[in-house]
């Protein structure tokens, strides 16, 4: 960005070099797939919407426990539920060589899906 | 041979299209013609196969051409890689697309784009939003009370969501409070995705020229006001967030 188009900024000089850093990361992050890397692309696309939807559902389970309308039983089960559902995920990114910085998608203009 | 159009222009605000390509041949050092209509105008060059080449340089340049004339005239902006076939063409493009041609340019009329971005400092961050909620009873649902693999796991799930709930809540009135100080200004605001947790607002806005110095003011006021915050104000921009045209 041309020092003439800055026409205020105040705080850390640092931080905001460390997060203008971060948009131009973010736009990077579309998914790429060539012949060759075929497979751990579908991998990567189709692990970030599991992740996706294991934090809607993680979302979900937050705000039924705010609303109290879950039983001890009901508490028990979803615990577990949730609980398996991360450790497979965490299964599925070792296997693929996935981290979590990696499961997301870059919207274009919508931003980042996660 | 193809052309590139650079920008579209109102005639009835620019009567001499002349001194503008005049101007940017002295500043650029390529030659500029115009096509026009009745109403309309269009800043075009020779595609030459250099020219039209994609790379770094030329979208550069592209960006430094519409930079320079939108400091200058209020226009409405092409993106890098708007090139049409033939003079006919360019001329069709603009008699296609007319009224909304000139709609738009009626509305960014000497008007000049701004952007803002808030940051949350590390710091606060650290001392005030992501610090731990204190595990009482008092706000900790009773059903998570206990002893359980289960219920330990959910507690954590529901002190990091209470956590991300009043960062949310906190981003949000803040948010609010600048949007009332930014509407005094204007009412061209559009609002992006913030593209990190750290960003608390990233917003363009669109303000008369002659406003400049009271937005200047008015951010300053701002990080006066949130000492805790990084602001950072840049422009004038050309106002390619409010000239988004679906071209016929």
């Amino acid at each position: 960005m041309d020092d003439d188009k800055v026409l205020f900024y105040s705080g850390s000089a640092n931080e905001i070099i460390k997060e203008l850093e971060k948009i131009k990361q973010g736009s990077q992050s579309r998914i790429n797939a060539t012949p060759e890397n075929v497979e751990s692309g579908l991998a990567k696309l189709v692990l970030t919407l599991i992740e996706l939807i294991r934090k809607l559902i993680e979302k979900q389970a937050m705000r039924r426990i705010e609303g109290n309308s879950l039983t001890d039983e009901q508490i028990e089960n979803l615990g577990e539920t949730l609980m398996k559902l991360e450790n497979k995920m965490e299964e599925l990114k070792k296997i693929f060589n996935l981290t979590d910085k990696d499961l997301n998608l870059n919207l274009g203009p919508l931003g980042d899906l996660l | 041979m193809p052309i590139i159009v650079y920008a579209i222009i109102d005639l009835k605000r620019i009567a001499d299209i002349s001194i503008l390509t005049n101007l940017l041949f002295k500043n650029f050092g390529i030659h500029f013609d115009s096509i026009s209509t009745s109403d309309l105008g269009a800043i075009i060059s020779t595609g030459t196969p250099e020219a039209i080449s994609i790379n770094r340089e030329s979208v550069l340049k592209y960006a430094a051409i519409i930079d320079y004339i939108a400091q200058n005239y209020s226009i409405l902006p092409l993106r890098y890689g708007s090139i049409v076939a033939t003079v006919d063409e360019g001329i069709n493009l603009l008699v296609k697309n007319n009224d909304i041609f000139l709609t738009t340019l009626h509305k960014i009329y000497n008007k000049e784009e701004y952007s803002i971005r808030v940051f949350i400092s590390q710091r606060h961050q650290d001392s005030t939003i992501n610090r731990p909620l204190p595990t009482t009873t008092s706000n900790i649902p009773q059903i998570l009370l206990g002893t359980t693999k289960s219920k330990n796991y959910l507690l954590k799930k529901f002190q990091t969501h209470v956590t991300e709930e009043s960062k949310k809540a906190y981003f949000d009135q803040l948010k609010s409070v600048f949007i009332g100080d930014l509407q005094r200004l204007t009412h061209l605001l559009d609002f992006k995705k913030n593209q990190s947790p750290e960003c608390i607002m990233d917003v363009v806005l669109l303000i008369e020229r002659s406003k400049r110095a009271d937005l200047v003011a008015m951010v300053a006021d701002m990080q006066l006001k949130h000492p805790e915050h990084n602001i950072i104000l840049t422009g004038p921009w050309p106002p390619y967030n409010f000239t988004q045209i679906k071209i016929q």
